[in-house]
């Protein structure tokens, strides 16, 4: 996308004040949006991202410049901002080499999403809005929201590095307002995938948008949770944020690099229960949170970061990896050229466990079980984590009853992983959008049925 | 391309396609951001953005596009996408663009200050920040010290004669201390927010800072149960600008606010009043225009209890047989026009925050409320959020809460309000609240 020549000059402007490192991430991209209200076409905005951020290491500083002007004036401009804010005095930088790195595709798209007309992709959302609408009377309002990226990237670096990669992103949202009695409620369905528009193709879009509807209507008739300390069950897909926010984003180079973490200093100790393993793996095909490469440029990969209880590794970008002395294993990510990169998670879950389901509820006595979660936060330093739940039943002597609505769960990340006395057996994985330092980027998360023997539950009875 | 040569070549081809009605809104701004660890610095960023989005209505249905790349193929593209757009779109609310001819306050802001304000000055800034910071004994660390410029113009033009455009500068100063807390450690944050550097009180930043995380050493939850509680003036900022949507014609109109053509009824408490005030001279989100060139005016969307307007742009506006209150919004410039308040607060009281709390006698003061992106939920109005504060013992505060729930529902808050303090404060939002007290909220703890 840019001349290799204009690439290698602006790094090289980069180092010319003594930098140790510099970086070039250049990205051009095409966005559709779609939203449709009420089963009528609301807005439709298409676009075009472009540009170009370039970032210096010299010692322990960091700089990273942006901007969208891609012309070799615009690159060197860029450079020379960033070479001027490490230091003043010029240094003689020798020509660069940069080697082009083929990539394995590891996740084919087999439909480019802006070769699909606007009308045709309208079909599905028309779809979702019509079973949603036809669940339910009390079903008074919708929305199906569909977008896509199609992201063009190039990463060069000063020792030597130039790979490009296009990337596909794909997502269909659908929300259902359920209403009576002057009381609303709402509910969510919304998978995303790495890929192209086949994966639309394959989705039940009109079983999704029912159980959109059901968790409305459900929702709509339930009485308010109750508030205090009980076991709660989560259920696997979405559930899995339980683990990204209570202890994902503490395990980021970001928190642990800076000495902001519970688990600082505690690789190979054991942080959580026997029952817990925990994965974050950038390879998946096609999820959400995959990508052949991070965003400098490495291969994404596989890191288990908590097996058998036993912390065994940290997300670490190559800032991290220079600040903890450990290596860089795959994780830097950026939402666009407009942030630079930071250790991220990608699609993270805790692995299947051996606990048999039934016995999980049947064995809980009185408390929570979570059909469906919502998103969530956390503070890094404390470990001070919340979320929201979704669709939640209440659990009476073993068995799941009626449903409560405003659930919220929260705790502390280091205490949590103590409490998980079962892990199930079937692991799936929800999406969502994490957003941090380097911006809003989509992530997986994921887990089988979970068990916390006491958490807090935020409710109103 | 520079932008407006751009945009001067954009309604050129647009002309030339034969379309009739269409706009372009553009920005340009630049960025600065430092932060320092140990004196040292430790993050540095510059940038430059421009965007252009591009309208077309055509039989009163708009089509978008947007580009970031300013070149000849992006003015094909944006013609050619924005065009088939508005074909695709079949909502049947008309959309309008504007002429214009309004009266628009004479509005400048100081944005000579921030601008010459040199990287060095920056550096310093952020190191005095980190110095006032760490003299506190208390302190352990300085999680970060940052010192960042945002600026930038906004443009819109349109074929039907609106050409308008507006410039803004601020400047960011924010410190992060750290302190023991039992085994681990505790955070506080403060910052200040403005178009005049000479302007922030390091001393104070850094001092309110440290003065919150020492005030959370060694909470604790307390028991579940119901409260009377007083949110202050942020908690309840944040509660308000997560629920400022409930205020929107347009997501009344489509059944997403429970507010839809309740104009005259009570929907608060008697003390609450509600204003809109784009004006404010030097206000945070003060602007002459709203984001489709119309003039934006002062009102009172809730005036003692009784909800007298809701927010409109064009579209929702004629489909509600009114003005436009000047409050069409982008919430970024590729996003479409939608609805949403400027700066956007409750008319404070008389009485302090001190005076509320002996006036309540026992109950609690929520300092901090998170997990609004999930815990919030704009179409019923529920909330559950994690929060944190102090108990208030005999009218005096006693010890500090954390790790607890506050649940409620926003419209029935709005209506159990029992008084409003004077503490009014816009700090990093055009949307700011006083300390206001509410008669009973459900809490969970230990």
């Amino acid at each position: 996308m840019l001349p290799q020549e204009h690439v290698a000059r602006a790094l090289q402007k980069a180092l010319s004040t003594g930098g140790d490192f510099a970086e070039l991430y250049a990205e051009d991209a095409r966005t559709n949006s779609l939203t449709m209200i009420g089963g009528a076409l609301e807005d439709a905005v298409a676009g075009r991202d472009h540009g170009a951020g370039i970032r210096v290491f010299k010692g322990k500083d960091t700089v990273y410049v942006y901007t969208n002007d891609t012309s070799l004036e615009g690159l060197l401009s860029a450079a020379e901002q960033a070479a001027q804010a490490v230091a003043s005095d010029r240094v003689r930088v020798p020509d660069l080499v940069l080697a082009h790195r083929v990539l394995t595709e590891n996740h084919p798209v087999r439909e480019w999403p802006y070769n699909v007309a606007t009308p045709e992709k309208l079909d599905f959302l028309r779809a979702g809005h019509a079973a949603m609408k036809a669940y339910s009377p009390e079903i008074t309002q919708t929305q199906v929201l569909y977008s896509d990226v199609t992201q063009h990237v190039l990463i060069a670096n000063s020792q030597g590095l130039w790979v490009e990669d296009d990337r596909t992103r794909i997502r269909l949202h659908q929300y259902a307002v359920a209403s009576s009695n002057g009381q609303t409620q709402t509910g969510h369905v919304g998978p995303g995938f790495n890929a192209g528009f086949e994966s639309i193709r394959g989705l039940d879009v009109e079983a999704d948008g029912r159980n959109a509807a059901r968790q409305a209507v459900t929702m709509l008739h339930a009485d308010y949770c109750p508030a205090g300390r009980m076991p709660v069950a989560i259920e696997n897909g979405f559930g899995g944020v339980i683990f990204h926010e209570a202890c994902g984003h503490a395990l980021e180079a970001t928190s642990v690099g800076k000495g902001n973490s519970v688990f600082c200093g505690k690789l190979g100790q054991q942080i959580a229960d026997l029952r817990v393993t925990a994965v974050d793996d950038g390879t998946m095909p096609n999820a959400w949170g995959s990508r052949n490469i991070d965003d400098e440029g490495q291969p994404t990969r596989r890191n288990v970061l908590i097996e058998k209880g036993i912390l065994k590794s940290y997300l670490v970008d190559r800032l991290g990896a220079m600040r903890l002395k450990l290596e860089a294993n795959g994780c830097a990510r950026r939402q666009n050229y407009a942030f630079a990169p930071t250790s991220r998670m990608s699609n993270t879950f805790i692995a299947p466990g051996e606990d048999d389901d039934n016995e999980i509820i049947s064995t809980m006595g009185d408390g929570l079980y979570c059909a469906s979660m919502g998103g969530g936060s956390v503070n890094p330093l404390t470990g001070d984590f919340n979320f929201a739940v979704n669709e939640a039943y209440l659990v009476r002597d073993g068995k799941i009853t009626v449903p409560v609505r405003g659930a919220t769960l929260i705790g502390k990340g280091s205490e949590i992983l103590w409490k998980i006395d079962r892990v199930g057996k079937h692991m799936l994985t929800g999406q969502g959008m994490c957003g941090s330092l380097s911006g809003s980027i989509p992530a997986d998360v994921g887990q089988p049925l979970i068990r916390v023997s006491e958490i807090t539950v935020g409710g109103r009875k | 391309m520079q932008i407006q040569e751009f945009m001067d070549a954009l309604f050129a081809a647009a002309e030339k396609a034969g379309l009739k009605d269409y706009e372009a809104y553009a920005t340009e701004s630049d960025s600065f951001r430092v932060s320092v660890q140990k004196a040292a610095v430790e993050d540095y960023r510059v940038n430059s953005s421009r965007t252009v989005s591009f309208r077309v209505i055509q039989d009163g249905k708009a089509g978008y596009a947007f580009t970031r790349a300013l070149d000849d193929d992006a003015i094909g593209m944006l013609i050619r996408e924005a065009l088939q757009n508005a074909q695709v779109v079949d909502s049947d609310e008309p959309q309008f663009l504007y002429d214009g001819s309004g009266r628009y306050e004479k509005m400048t802001f100081n944005t000579a200050a921030v601008q010459s304000m040199t990287a060095a000055e920056k550096i310093a800034l952020a190191r005095k920040l980190e110095e006032a910071a760490l003299a506190h004994p208390e302190v352990a660390r300085v999680n970060s010290a940052s010192v960042s410029t945002t600026g930038g113009h906004v443009y819109i033009q349109n074929s039907r004669g609106l050409k308008v455009h507006y410039d803004d500068r601020m400047l960011a100063a924010m410190v992060m201390p750290i302190v023991p807390n039992g085994e681990g450690f505790i955070g506080g944050y403060e910052f200040a927010l403005t178009r005049d550097p000479s302007e922030v009180d390091v001393e104070e930043v850094a001092g309110s800072a440290v003065k919150e995380a020492l005030g959370m050493v060694g909470a604790s939850p307390l028991p579940s149960g119901t409260y009377p509680v007083i949110f202050r003036r942020d908690a309840m900022g944040s509660l308000l600008a997560a629920f400022c949507g409930i205020f929107s014609a347009e997501n009344a109109q489509k059944g997403l606010s429970q507010l839809n053509g309740r104009e005259g009824d009570a929907i608060a408490a008697t003390c609450v009043t509600i204003m809109d005030d784009p004006l404010i001279p030097n206000g945070f989100s003060s602007r002459p225009f709203d984001d489709e060139g119309v003039p934006t005016r002062t009102k009172a969307v809730v005036k003692d209890g009784v909800l007298t307007t809701l927010l409109h742009n064009l579209k929702t506006a004629a489909k509600a047989g009114v003005e436009s209150t000047g409050n069409a919004y982008k919430s970024s410039t590729a996003s479409p026009v939608t609805v949403a308040p400027i700066n956007f607060f409750i008319r404070p009281g008389t009485k302090s925050l001190d005076e509320l709390q002996e006036a309540m006698g026992n109950g609690l003061v929520i300092t901090d409320v998170n997990g609004l992106h999930a815990g919030a939920n704009a179409t019923s109005g529920d909330f559950s959020l994690i929060c944190e504060g102090y108990e208030i013992v005999d009218g005096k505060k006693s010890r500090p809460m954390e790790q607890m729930t506050v649940s409620g529902n926003f419209y029935s808050l709005l209506e159990n309000i029992c008084a409003v303090a004077d503490d009014l404060r816009f700090d990093g939002s055009g949307i700011a609240s006083p300390s206001v007290w509410v008669k009973d909220m459900a809490l969970a703890g230990q």
